[in-house]
């Protein structure tokens, strides 16, 4: 589905900030935008910068802005050529890339294979392995049992770190110092983990107690070509984040 | 101090304050951000040079308030050291050509040279074309009426198949459960019910248009 017929519409699937920044690229980029908004956010900024607009539901973010139905009818309608979905909502959602690519719609953002792989963190440490990036000592599947926890974590060395395998934002997650707390940590792990994100499913990995937090990052488009932007420590605001959260 | 006053009628100038430094002060041609550094950089005398003497901030506004007052498009003042010039502008490029501004919208755009921080985007004021604008409009008078809205995002059929009858009319009767129309979404064809009781009195969308959540369909007097 590759083509280079450079897009002349693009629907933003998202509001606030980011679908402003999205807007006045397109703006810069001779591009129309497209934008979808709840009943209650008519006046927002990034409907007023669109050349299009159009409401999509009530103001419940599952009826409007999670609402994928509505937004694949707006964005057929304005016979747009690609969807950016911006970031949370359904950016991360293989599920709608999917759709995307059904409805002959471009999705702005990784294949929905991609997504779904990099989604899982058990999955996604897999693929790395196979492609020979180093990761952290872990198990290599979700964890069936406390027995098959308690040996890994020997293997590995204490402490240790119970992770949701569907999880983000830091939830789902225990530290683990002794045997004798990781039978309690697996469990509300787990529970936490298929609440919030409806999957239970967890795993350990060694827990780094003093990281440096180096990011690097990659884009690269469908054509082969890619680039590293830059380099940068976000120890410093992962921890802003984290501590904001424990309060 | 000489004062002219101008009045000029022209309608199609963007709606935009000037204040205009006399040739004698400044160089001409200066675009906003060298203005807003030179504010910085004299940030410490009393007023950037090109004020003084001329117009303060509030005699602007009584200025802008009487131009749109008395519904005036164009305005030119000169004072010695200075001139402003006012323009109000009344239409916005629209696509689809469709309904004009609103009269008082237009009024938030004015922008005086002299003030901080010109931003890299001014804020459009109207709303872009959406699906559902001019049917707003035409409803928003018939408040006596119980107006049938879309409930989802797509197009708006009036019959069951192109070559069908209309499934209904102006004056056709209604039931709760009577389909009224069909809004496709995704190759789907969805019936949309009356949900009240009553007589089609008026349509506000036509056969094969695009309509958005909450895009008034029909107005019906109930019983």
């Amino acid at each position: 589905m590759t083509s280079t017929r450079p897009f002349r519409k693009i629907l933003i699937a998202n509001r606030g900030e980011i679908a402003c920044r999205i807007i006045w690229t397109c703006k810069e980029m001779g591009i129309r935008t497209v934008a979808v908004h709840s009943d209650v956010d008519r006046d927002s900024l990034h409907v007023r910068f669109a050349d299009e607009s159009a409401c999509i539901g009530p103001a419940p973010s599952a009826q409007s802005y999670l609402n994928i139905p509505a937004i694949i009818s707006a964005a057929e309608i304005f016979n747009v050529d690609a969807i950016h979905p911006g970031y949370g909502f359904l950016a991360e959602s293989a599920y709608f890339a999917e759709i995307c690519e059904a409805c002959n719609i471009k999705f702005i953002g990784p294949r929905p294979g991609v997504i779904q792989l990099m989604g899982d963190k058990v999955e996604a440490r897999r693929a790395m392995k196979a492609a020979g990036v180093p990761i952290i000592p872990g198990s290599s599947e979700a964890l069936d049992s406390e027995e098959e926890a308690i040996k890994l974590a020997r293997e590995i060395g204490f402490p240790v770190i119970v992770k949701a395998s569907a999880g983000g934002g830091g939830r789902g997650m225990r530290i683990v110092h002794t045997e004798g707390e990781l039978g309690h940590a697996l469990e509300t792990a787990s529970t936490e983990a298929a609440a919030a994100f409806k999957n239970g499913d967890v795993y350990i990995e060694r827990f780094v107690e003093r990281p440096r937090h180096i990011e690097i990052q990659v884009l690269a488009d469908e054509h082969g070509d890619w680039v590293s932007v830059s380099v940068r420590s976000s120890g410093a605001i992962k921890s802003f984040w984290k501590n904001r959260r424990l309060r | 101090m000489s004062i002219g006053v101008k009045r000029v009628m022209s309608d199609q100038e963007s709606k935009q304050a000037e204040v205009v430094p006399s040739p004698t002060d400044q160089p001409a041609e200066r675009g906003p951000r060298e203005r807003d550094r030179d504010r910085g950089r004299r940030r410490h005398r009393n007023q950037p040079r090109h004020l003084e003497a001329s117009i303060n901030m509030n005699e602007l506004r009584e200025l802008i308030d009487l131009i749109t007052e008395n519904g005036l498009t164009n305005f030119e003042l000169e004072r010695e050291g200075f001139r402003v010039k006012v323009g109000r502008g009344t239409f916005v490029e629209d696509q689809s050509g469709q309904a004009p501004l609103l009269p008082g919208g237009t009024e938030r755009q004015i922008v005086a040279g002299a003030q901080a921080g010109s931003p890299v985007q001014s804020i459009p004021t109207s709303a872009p074309s959406h699906p559902g604008a001019l049917a707003e409009e035409a409803a928003s008078v018939d408040q006596d009426l119980h107006i049938i809205i879309s409930p989802i995002v797509g197009t708006f059929y009036r019959s069951p198949s192109p070559t069908a009858e209309s499934f209904v009319r102006i004056g056709s009767e209604v039931e709760h459960n009577t389909v009224v129309c069909i809004i496709e979404a995704m190759k789907l064809m969805n019936e949309i019910q009356a949900e009240t009781a009553g007589e089609v009195v008026k349509i506000y969308v036509e056969n094969g248009q695009a309509v958005e959540y909450g895009q008034p369909l029909f107005g019906i007097k109930t019983q």
